[in-house]
């Protein structure tokens, strides 16, 4: 019998840097753990920009890939998604923070109701809690209200209907109503809306808050749908602008760490919840940035075939590729304009 | 089907009116898996010959014999005869990924393969051949093009040194294929290391090398093996162009651009670089005209649209 003389000895390949020092990049193993998901499972995705990624993935790979709200029959591919139609399995647009998410689900349940939920802007009027998926507005507030209505009924089915909950946590920093807390996925003023110290102030979520939003969310979901699981992955995408003091490449690993941690703990935590390293798999030094287009921020099509070839390795499911997509729908992206 | 000579193989499989899948043609015992990725309109007439060499493979979702350049079929249709040649070092062992069309102990492939492309040359007396290959693929086609007259290599992204690639790849290669040398001897005591180190400062082989600026194998790859031929042949015949890709990074490289390049060396009127050059802007011209990007601008429509979407929505809700 041999003897164990260090607790490393018996360790697999993946557990030491070397497989990652000799290897390929594009030939490492074993990078998830083991998911418990399979495409006969009732999928249904959300969170930041990178998360429409994979639910473009999921579609074109045959699995069971919820769209609660399908497109109109007159719309074109290139207009439904224009109009926030197919990007994700509801109308909701980015959800980039867990505070988002956790109203969204608080709203659809009905034990919440926000004050200031539409935007003006020349004479349009948006839907602020998900103003990306509508590029005019509409011709009335009235009508926007109505829409979120419809809206909320599709992702409270979408919530008591999925098996497995794919959601992608983007951002810690958010814009607050002074009224009564309400997130909303960009600053008033981007997009829609006009932008005033008396209304809105400016919020950086802490871990401790992050993880206790995300165990409300996961709490309420379980509530309303026992089987559910739900599978949490961080985005590679960097802030695109930080209202904080900090330089954005400072603010960008502050809010991807506070992230990371809340969902690998969250996933150590509770067994249906489970963690994909779609943000270690492109932002790692040993990829040397090569998945960055040239703008450093977002992912290019190479970078997500990695991580869905990663993907799908984590429940034996092969990847099928996917047509390439430059046209991520990204609020985020429209800070862009006021950088100086 | 195989072959025991390149002449039958040319007259049954490349000059008859079908195409097969692959055939192998036995070259010196071993078996070349040859496919047929398009042919020249009038058999009668000397037309450029292509050859194409795929790069390393994944086991697990790719099945030997592996072919490079599909991608060209179309565009090269009744211009040339373009054939793919697999690595026959590969079905040694479920194990390896690459091999560099190096062969193994008495396992000659890269003597084996300069005799089939030599033959193929006698047989069909093409007016140039035109060697391709990307990544670990540019090994064999930088290595033969040297021996080939009136040749051009057109590689991208090239794995020519072998010992500059990744330890574990070669370790798997070196044990499989060579176990009895001893893992401290250096690879080019007994193969081909770098695949451009036979060229001669006389060679008048056309080189054109062409890599991402994102690649990772850029400095270790593609810089040393230039400037090798380079210093060789003072600046003769030799273009190294590293290109810009928004779409493509790190190694990986446009197949619109590598087919510019490749059906440049087609259609230019000699194998000169100068030439070749030319009509390779001739050829992007027109290529980046008809790739335009279409931008989609919000206009009046949209108004309209927002609002059958509205109308539409709030009809499903009430069905």
């Amino acid at each position: 019998m041999s003897i164990k003389i260090s607790p490393y000895q018996d360790l697999p390949s993946k557990s030491f840097w070397k497989t990652v020092r000799e290897n390929h990049y594009f030939d490492l193993e074993s990078l998830s753990q083991p998911i418990s998901l399979s495409l006969s499972d009732k999928i249904a995705t959300a969170g930041s920009c990178f998360a429409q990624h994979i639910g473009r993935y999921m579609k074109n790979s045959g699995a069971e890939y919820l769209d609660m709200e399908p497109r109109p029959d007159f719309l074109s591919d290139q207009d439904a998604k224009r109009f926030g139609y197919e990007v994700y399995s509801c109308r909701y647009g980015n959800i980039y923070t867990v505070r988002q998410l956790l109203q969204l689900m608080e709203e659809s349940q009905g034990s919440r109701e926000p004050h200031d939920v539409v935007w003006e802007k020349e004479g349009r009027f948006f839907d602020a809690l998900r103003p990306s998926v509508d590029p005019v507005g509409l011709s009335s507030a009235s009508q926007v209200v109505e829409m979120r209505k419809r809206h909320l009924k599709a992702v409270d089915n979408m919530f008591r209907s999925l098996d497995v909950f794919v959601f992608t946590l983007g951002l810690t920093e958010a814009w607050v109503s002074n009224e009564d807390g309400t997130v909303y996925p960009t600053a008033a003023g981007t997009i829609a809306g006009r932008h005033t110290p008396k209304k809105y102030h400016f919020k950086n979520y802490r871990y401790n808050e992050v993880m206790d939003d995300l165990r409300k969310f996961w709490g309420l979901l379980k509530a309303i749908n026992p089987k559910a699981r739900m599978l949490l992955t961080v985005s590679p995408v960097p802030l695109n602008a930080t209202a904080s003091d900090d330089h954005v490449l400072v603010a960008t690993t502050r809010s991807k760490s506070v992230l990371r941690a809340v969902a690998g703990d969250l996933a150590e935590d509770e067994n249906d919840v489970f963690y994909f390293p779609s943000y270690e798999i492109i932002s790692s030094h040993p990829s040397r940035g090569m998945f960055y287009e040239p703008d450093l921020r977002n992912v290019n099509d190479g970078g997500v075939q990695l991580v869905m070839k990663h993907f799908f390795s984590a429940f034996n499911e092969e990847s099928k590729s996917s047509p390439s997509d430059g046209d991520i729908i990204c609020e985020e992206a429209e800070l862009e304009k006021f950088a100086k | 089907m195989i072959y025991s000579n390149v002449r039958d193989w040319v007259n049954n499989v490349l000059l008859s009116g079908d195409k097969t899948e692959y055939d192998c043609i036995n070259i010196e015992n071993i078996d070349f898996p040859v496919s047929v990725l398009a042919k020249n309109k009038d058999i009668s007439k000397s037309c450029p010959l292509v050859i194409f060499f795929h790069g390393s493979i994944n086991r697990e979702t790719q099945e030997i014999p592996v072919f490079e350049g599909k991608f060209t079929s179309k565009k090269t249709e009744g211009k040339a005869n373009v054939v793919s040649v697999a690595d026959p070092t590969l079905a040694m062992s479920p194990i390896l990924r690459t091999t560099w069309y190096a062969g193994a102990q008495d396992y000659d492939v890269p003597g084996a393969l300069r005799t089939l492309i030599k033959n193929l040359i006698d047989e069909l007396k093409p007016s140039r051949t035109i060697l391709c290959g990307g990544s670990t693929g540019a090994h064999p086609a930088l290595y033969q093009a040297s021996f080939v007259p009136n040749g051009v290599a057109v590689v991208c992204n090239p794995i020519g040194c072998i010992s500059q690639y990744y330890a574990a790849h070669i370790n798997e290669y070196r044990s499989t294929c060579w176990p009895e040398i001893d893992e401290k001897t250096p690879l080019k005591e007994f193969l081909a290391d770098m695949s451009v180190s036979s060229c001669e400062e006389s060679s008048p082989t056309t080189f054109i090398i062409l890599s991402n600026a994102r690649d990772s194998h850029l400095v270790k790859q593609s810089i040393p093996i230039t400037r090798l031929l380079i210093s060789k042949r003072k600046f003769k015949s030799t273009i190294f162009i590293t290109k810009f890709f928004s779409k493509f990074s790190g190694h990986s490289y446009s197949s619109l651009d590598w087919l510019g390049w490749i059906n440049a060396a087609i259609n230019s009127p000699t194998t000169e670089i100068s030439d070749i050059g030319s009509q390779y802007e001739y050829i992007t011209g027109i290529l980046e005209s008809n790739n335009f990007p279409k931008v989609k601008i919000t206009n009046d429509e949209d108004f309209l649209m927002a609002q059958s979407i509205y109308e539409y929505e709030i009809a499903r809700s009430q069905e």
